[in-house]
């Protein structure tokens, strides 16, 4: 059965396969709407516990549940105390994180590496939240336009209007020095190296982009 | 097409982000909870007759209580708050005592840190044994005894004291059933029906009679648990197979065995035996196993857990 079809069956073992799966994609995407790992975490707890609600709706055809997921972590965000709430404050149950952060995801945080995330939430602080998520979802996160389109439920032409928009803005950020100009954060030689499992440089829309 | 271009136009005013992932350990104890509420959804849905297809998420009052209390690190086991009142729409069902223990328990062995063995190194585990009563005596069993044992985690040998000598014994001993080895007990299935399917076909051949199976399987849940240290996920896995066995009660919310504050579930085999899990009050993280006399009240074997690691070699205890 594909895992599609274990979704929608609501199969325990295809939803443990599904997070598996997802966790980081939904992990970083709510970082990026949210501005904060903690919360982040919520949101991929939340995320899943939507999931497992709104498995019937799974159509058994069709490919990565990416999208769909997405879709639902970018709702979750909106208001994470809302989708608490609908889960019977399911966050007061969920087992709290340790008060000492892991050692070692702070070590691999280099000082280029806070300056991008500074970067990316500045720029993304000064759009409107539906085109921060439309940006989010088309830009790191790497959904085409349909894609993103489905994860929002909105029309492709939405999907494009907000782009265009988030555009301008950040355009006028330039302008006013807020932000680094095009071409400022193109790849160099000297960075991009994959810090063993715990980072791994997201080849971002550059790539994809033609 | 100019759409690409658009989106790439946007992507080259952003950096290129550094994805992060959760910790090892955060992310299953996240999927674990996950797959807990999961669990409990479909166990509630199974108690009621389906009413509200689409909107069966919810767990009651009752659970929400006893996992709330438990997160915030209070003592009791408590059932539903007063004054709670019943869902709009007539969802859910109450957990039993029972299960809601054995959820508990779940969880906590879920959360647990967690590193597997390497195929050379070894499982170890020492608990105290104690014997009581008229007929250990008539064995010749020690009262109280330290026991401590090893297994390989490629399953290749095991090991344990005699009087002070390490002896290690070699093969799997495939003859066993159900098998005991690391490797074996590690690969059971994370499902707890799939995994309670397992152990009934270890312990059953056909026409057995369902108490001989369940009162097997139980015991053999009990053992598994008592005797080895296993990922957490197939550990939560257990307790929630345990669960599912018909028969199983809550005989005492709090006790004190061993200095420790116990939560005790048990199943009464032969009429006469009454087999039990020691679970820590507070945590619900496993304790022990002891068998009491039905008639008597009296217990027979107490076995609790002290210690449980993984050790680079037999006879190393940390």
């Amino acid at each position: 059965m594909s895992l599609r079809a274990r979704v929608h069956a609501g199969d325990p073992d295809g939803f443990r396969e599904l997070f598996d799966e997802h966790v980081r994609s939904v992990y970083n995407h709510a970082f990026r709407l949210t501005g904060n790992w903690s919360t982040a975490e919520d949101v991929v707890s939340l995320t899943f516990l939507e999931a497992w609600r709104l498995r019937d709706r799974v159509d058994v055809d069709g490919g990565s549940l990416r999208p769909w997921l997405l879709g639902i972590a970018t709702n979750v965000a909106r208001n994470v105390r809302r989708a608490a709430r609908r889960h019977d404050d399911a966050l007061a149950r969920l087992p709290k994180a340790d008060v000492v952060p892991d050692l070692a995801e702070e070590v691999t945080d280099r000082a280029d590496d806070r300056e991008r995330v500074a970067a990316a939430l500045t720029a993304l602080a000064a759009l409107r939240k539906p085109d921060r998520e439309v940006l989010a979802l088309c830009v790191w996160s790497g959904l085409d336009y349909a894609e993103a389109a489905e994860a929002l439920g909105v029309p492709v032409g939405t999907v494009r209007s907000r782009l265009s928009r988030a555009r301008t803005k950040l355009a006028k950020l330039v302008a006013t020095g807020r932000i680094r100009p095009p071409g400022f954060w193109e790849p160099s030689l000297s960075h991009g190296q994959v810090k063993g499992d715990r980072g791994i440089a997201v080849r971002f829309a550059q790539e994809n982009a033609r | 097409m100019t759409h690409w271009t658009e989106r790439h136009d946007v992507a080259r005013l952003l950096p290129e982000l550094v994805e992060r992932d959760l910790s090892s350990d955060r992310q299953r104890q996240l999927q674990e909870f996950v797959m807990s509420e999961i669990h409990q959804d479909l166990r509630a849905a199974e108690r009621a007759p389906r009413r509200a297809p689409k909107r069966r998420l919810i767990l009651a009052a009752a659970a929400v209580a006893a996992v709330t209390a438990v997160a915030m690190g209070a003592g009791t086991l408590g059932l539903a708050r007063d004054g709670d009142a019943p869902r709009a729409g007539g969802q859910g069902e109450e957990l039993t005592p029972v299960a809601q223990t054995f959820e508990l328990a779940a969880a906590y062995a879920a959360a647990r840190p967690f590193t597997a063995p390497r195929p050379d190194q070894w499982i170890y585990v020492e608990s105290r044994i104690r014997n009581a009563g008229a007929v250990a005596q008539s064995k010749g069993l020690e009262p109280d005894v330290t026991s401590r044992t090893w297994k390989r985690g490629d399953g290749k040998q095991s090991a344990d004291l005699h009087d002070g000598r390490l002896v290690i014994v070699d093969g799997t001993n495939q003859y066993v059933v159900p098998p005991m080895d690391y490797p074996t007990l590690a690969a059971l299935p994370t499902d707890p029906r799939a995994l309670l399917s397992r152990i009934q076909e270890w312990v059953a051949g056909p026409g057995t009679d369902q108490e001989r199976v369940n009162s097997a399987s139980f015991g053999v849940i009990a053992s598994i648990l008592r005797d080895n240290l296993l990922p957490p996920t197939v550990t939560a896995s257990l307790m929630r197979a345990a669960a599912l066995i018909p028969g199983v009660t809550l005989s005492s919310a709090s006790e004190e065995v061993d200095g420790r504050q116990v939560t005790v579930v048990g199943r009464v085999e032969d009429g006469s035996r009454y087999e039990q899990l020691l679970l820590d009050r507070d945590t619900h993280a496993f304790v022990g196993h002891r068998t009491v006399a039905v008639q008597t009240g009296e217990a027979q074997v107490t076995i609790t857990r002290l210690a449980a690691r993984v050790v680079d070699a037999a006879g190393q205890t940390s």
